[in-house]
Order: structure tokens, then sequence, then C-alpha cells
């Protein structure tokens, strides 16, 4: 576990320097990410003008909700920056690099890119909880579940990509997966009807990425976070299953290309 | 010579139609993601104003097919902008320069054929998740061609604004960062979720003062509660919009090419 951690942690700093060669796109990238992220509590701002509460939920409520799902979003595409690309990928026969080297296949193809402008999207999360909680244990926890919805997230995502073995390049069915996870998390869970929060607990986690880390940051109890985790375990195990099964069915593509 | 150009930029625009509608599965999934919008937005209007109560003049159904207008819109435009700064970045771009075509009108065409099709798509998907959500739109059949107008030269404005962006790649490497900011902007003070006339006065009248308004605001507006005057100054405004944007994509497009430097080939 140590060991797979301090592998993610090198790679992770190995892609940020990469990234931070091109100097000014990448300072470009994470203000200009800070500023998105500002804008989009515009919405929830002119709303609570007008409304006290959103079906329970408070301007505060919902503000971390917008931290802990920006930050899950910027860590996830900090450290497993390459996921997105992993449909192309498969469908373009380019694993047979990977495959070759004497690293879990899964984690380091999702590890070997980081988004410049995810580092904007977790410090915007960082401020907004310290703003939000002040100087308190609770932004550490916040930050702690940040982490573990990140790796849930990736293997979420990773799977949908990882069909790509089984229909050819299933990079829109990922996207729009990715994009329905983190739009549905982005609102609070009790403004939508009982079957659609059965199908945020099973079919799409949603629940897991927003609302249960946002429960958790607000009122932490012990068997919510070993239901947080059993959920993250699982999610990691069915990913590497269903990658790993359809990897049998890969056919190199003979691709020969120097990777820059 | 005129009537030439604009048949040779017609054909550009219908080929980039056609391109558009022989992939129907793509547009599909684009129109799945409006879909889950329009849903998460029908249970948030739901939750505040329940059935009966409406919100300075507009109720939950005119909430609902205001969402359906102003997003059928926002997610029709097509992305040019990656492809524009790929160009330029490879050095393609000198092939677009060399033809008989104007650079900016090429790439109006190309826009207008890929935006007309996402539009047909995205206000067929979107009007029949709002009819079953909400039930019909508040708005007269007369009221339609006029609407439709104020929506055309709403992507016009979304065009030229796009357009001079993405000529920034010319100067900067990536504009992609200038694009977020972009939508958010639209997403703001354009009255993407929620029309202007709900925010604070002293915004709202930054707001009215500010062109983005009439890309997504007016015409959304106008589809769900119609008034002749209010059409008449809208399309007013935005006539003078396109001209002034424009001037300003042509200005930047004669800057920005004199940065070009091609090397063999």
């Amino acid at each position: 576990m140590a060991k797979t951690a301090r592998f993610v942690w090198e790679q992770m700093k190995v892609n940020v320097l990469a990234a931070m060669e091109y100097r000014v796109s990448f300072l470009t990238q994470v203000v200009f990410m800070l500023l998105n992220d500002i804008l989009l509590l515009f919405f929830w701002w002119v709303l609570f003008q007008r409304f006290d509460e959103v079906a329970g939920w408070q301007q505060h409520d919902v503000f971390l909700l917008y931290a802990m799902v920006a930050g899950t979003f910027g860590l996830a595409s900090a450290i497993f920056g390459n996921t997105g690309r992993l449909s192309t990928i498969i469908a373009e026969g380019q694993l047979d690099y990977y495959l070759a080297l004497p690293k879990d296949v899964w984690l380091n193809v999702l590890i070997s890119r980081s988004s410049a402008s995810a580092i904007g999207d977790f410090v915007f999360a960082f401020t907004l909880c310290i703003f939000l909680l002040g100087f308190s244990v609770q932004v550490l926890l916040a930050v702690l579940c940040m982490l573990i919805a990140a790796v849930l997230y990736t293997a979420l995502v990773a799977m949908a990509h990882s069909l790509s073995f089984y229909l050819g390049n299933a990079e829109q069915i990922a996207s729009l997966f990715s994009e329905a996870i983190m739009n549905f998390g982005l609102y609070p869970i009790s403004i939508f009807s009982l079957t659609v929060r059965v199908l945020f607990f099973t079919v799409i986690p949603v629940a897991f990425i927003s609302y249960v880390p946002v429960t958790l940051v607000r009122n932490f109890t012990w068997p919510l976070f070993a239901l947080f985790l059993a959920a993250t375990v699982l999610g990691v195990s069915l990913s590497r299953w269903v990658f790993y099964a359809g990897l049998r069915r890969y056919e190199s593509g003979n691709l020969v290309a120097p990777r820059m | 010579m005129f009537s030439h150009a604009i048949k040779k930029y017609t054909l550009l625009a219908s080929t980039s139609l056609a391109s558009k509608l022989a992939y129907p599965l793509d547009a599909l999934v684009r129109s799945i993601f409006f879909a889950m919008v329009l849903f998460i937005f029908t249970k948030l209007w739901s939750t505040l104003l329940g059935a009966d109560r409406a919100i300075l003049g507009f109720s939950r159904a005119q909430m609902v097919w205001y969402l359906m207008a102003t997003e059928s819109i926002m997610l029709s435009n097509a992305r040019i902008e990656r492809r524009i700064e790929d160009e330029v970045k490879s050095g393609a771009v000198a092939y677009t320069l060399v033809r008989p075509l104007h650079f900016v009108w090429y790439q109006c065409a190309i826009f207008c054929g890929e935006t007309l099709g996402h539009f047909l798509l995205n206000a067929i998907v979107g009007a029949a998740v709002a009819f079953a959500l909400v039930g019909l739109p508040p708005a007269s059949l007369a009221s339609i061609p006029a609407v439709l107008l104020v929506a055309a030269m709403a992507f016009l404005m979304q065009f030229f604004i796009k357009v001079t962006i993405a000529m920034l790649a010319f100067w900067v490497e990536d504009t992609q960062p200038f694009f977020w900011v972009y939508s958010k902007i639209l997403f703001t003070l354009g009255g993407l979720f929620v029309p202007i006339d709900v925010y604070p006065e002293w915004l709202k009248r930054i707001a009215e003062i500010l062109p983005f308004n009439y890309v997504l605001y007016q015409p959304a507006r106008l589809f769900v509660s119609f008034d002749k005057e209010a059409f008449l100054r809208a399309a007013g405004m935005q006539v003078l919009w396109v001209v002034a944007l424009v001037v300003l994509a042509f200005f930047t497009f004669r800057r920005g090419v004199k940065k070009v430097s091609v090397n063999g080939g």
C-alpha cells in the first residue's frame, strides 16, 4: 500500500513538473479554473437572495457541497488525469506501452498524466472549505473525504471507459457517465424523489461523491465513514475487474510512436 | 460576385450540416446530457416554487421552458474553438488562408451548419422532455418565427465572440481557459439558469448593458413571454452588437494573421 502511494506521488510530481514547463499556460489554466469555479457559485448566490433554503439545504451547505465536488474532481484530475483518455488508449491500441512496464497496468495508465487546471479546482475547494469551516480539523477531514471520493469517482469513470474493450470506442458513453455524476452531484440530493435517490446510491453512485462526504464533514459518524470506504473499495474492485477482464480481449495496435 | 460568395459559403454550411446529421448517435448522446440538465432543474424549481407559485412573474412551467430555450442555444453552438486552436498551433491554418475564402466567413459557414444540426435535435429533445415534465409551453405559435429570428441572431453573436476569442491562439498557446470563463459569463450575465429579472437590481442593470443577455436571456424570455415591443428592442440591439462584434473579429484577424509564420511545407 505504502509502495503504491509512493509510486502515485512520484508520478504526480513528474506530471505536474512537466505541465509547469509551459509556465504561462500552466498559470493561466490554474487561475482561470479558479475564476470559473467562483462564477459557478453565482447561480446559488442569486437563488439564496430570494429563498432561505432549498429542500432543507442552506447557502452554507450548498457551498460546502460545491467545494467537496470541485475538490473531488480536482484531485481526481490531478492524480488520475489520464482517466478521460482511457477509451482512446484502448481503442487505438496504445496500451502496449503500459503492458511492457513492471507496474500495475490499470493504475499506471490512470496516473500517467495530470491536468494543470485541476490544481485550480483544488485551490478553490480548499479555500472555500477554510472560508466555510474555519481553520479546523474539519478542513482536514474534508480533504480526506475529497481524496477518497476522487478514488471512487476515478474508478467509476475508468470502468465506463473500460467498456471500450467490449464496444469499440466508448468515450462518449464514459463522458456522459462522468458528466452525469458531476452534474447530479452539484445539487442537494433532497430535491430528488426517493426512486432517484436510490439510484444515486446504486446505479449512478453520485451520493458517495457528494452527499455522503458532505454529511461526514458536517456530522461525522463511523458507520457512515465505513460505508463510504466500503463503497470505494467495491468501486475500485469492480473497475479493476472490468478492466482486466477486458484486457484479455485486447489486441495490440502494433503502434510504433514516440511517447512525449 | 456577392451572390457567388453567398453560394460558396451556403454550400460550406450545408456540407457541415450534412456531416452533423450523418452521425445522429453522437448528437443523441449530447441530447441525453441536455435532458439530464432539464430534469435536474425541473426538480429544483418544483422544490422552490411548487406547482402554483411564481417568482417575479415566472411560473414553474415558464422556468422549465425558459431553461429549455437557453440550454438549446447554449448546447447547440458548434465548438469551433478547439479546431481553430489546433489549426493555428499545427500550422494547418496556412492551408485555410490560401483558399479562396475569408478565414472568418469560412469559420462562420462551418459554425452555422453544425449549429443548425445541433439545434434541430436539441430543440426536439428539449421540447419533448419539457413537455413531459411540465406540459405545453406558455408560447403562442404566431410568436415562434420572431423568436427563431432572435435565436438566429443570438447564434451569430455567439459565433463572433467565440471566433474572436479563438483567434487569440495567434498570440497565446492555450485559449481553452478563456472559453471556461466566457461560458461562465454566459451562465451569469447571460441568464442561463435563471432569468436576469431575478437578479438583484444593480446586477440586473449590468447584465442589461452587456451583450451576453442578448445571447440567451432575450430569446428565451421572448419564447416564454412574448411582447412585440420587447422583440423589436431586442432584435435592434442584437443587430448593433453583431456589427460591433464583426468589426472586432475582423480587426483581431487582421492583427493575428500577421503573426503567422509558416516554414516549409
